[in-house]
């Protein structure tokens, strides 16, 4: 929800608003995981086997993003709610 | 096989991580439930574990690219931490059921702004 807040209501640009959160996220899981660890429901080498390769998908996606127009983005963005939306109503 | 498949998830999680700057719990949580036997609960704890390295990377890769405002991201992901503090203490005052609606009607409403104002003419 950081993405359209930051259009929507702070006038940012889809790539500004994405790198933005990103950086407002790190903080979040890096205060959250330890937190969820204490209570012990953190499984470290799951977390990481899924994690790890996903940090070659994050330079692909946010080079990829580099070739969008912005429109393409908020786009994309729309579609991704929708789908959680729905999800969340079945 | 399963752990193949959950690597995939991952490298998928990364990519829509990056390309709409979010975490990519949203791939991360199947994963960990349906490839590597996790519980609900215990794979949205792991996930955040998945997304520190994927939000750091995400965010020195879009602070390359001219992206990020680190103040205002730091200032927001301390501000989100107080603001999901207050809401467990809502959410536990609401029906879980209701609670999926009401922000599912949310999301939409929100997406249905987004398609409106990227539809809007703009100089780019």
């Amino acid at each position: 929800m950081i993405v359209p807040l930051l259009i929507l209501w702070f006038g940012y640009g889809e790539r500004l608003a994405t790198g933005t959160s990103l950086a407002a996220i790190l903080v979040i899981a890096a205060l959250a995981a330890p937190a969820q660890g204490l209570y012990g429901n953190v499984d470290v080498v799951k977390g990481l086997l899924v994690g790890i390769p996903a940090v070659g998908g994050v330079v692909v996606g946010t080079a990829l993003q580099q070739r969008l127009s912005e429109r393409a983005v908020s786009l994309l963005f729309a579609l991704l709610l929708i789908v959680i939306a729905v999800e969340l109503i079945l | 096989m399963s752990e193949l498949l959950a690597v995939l998830f991952g490298v998928a999680g990364g990519v829509v991580g990056g390309l709409l700057g979010v975490g990519g719990g949203i791939l991360f949580v199947p994963a960990l439930v349906i490839f590597l036997d996790e519980s609900q609960l215990g794979a949205e704890a792991t996930s955040l574990l998945a997304i520190i390295p994927v939000a750091a990377v995400g965010t020195w890769r879009q602070h390359r690219y001219g992206n990020v405002r680190l103040d205002e991201g730091l200032a927001i992901g301390v501000l989100s931490v107080v603001g999901v503090a207050a809401g467990v203490v809502v959410a536990n005052t609401v029906s879980e059921r209701l609670l999926e609606l009401l922000f599912a009607a949310l999301l939409i409403v929100v997406a249905a702004r987004l398609v409106h104002r990227a539809l809007q003419p703009r100089e780019q």
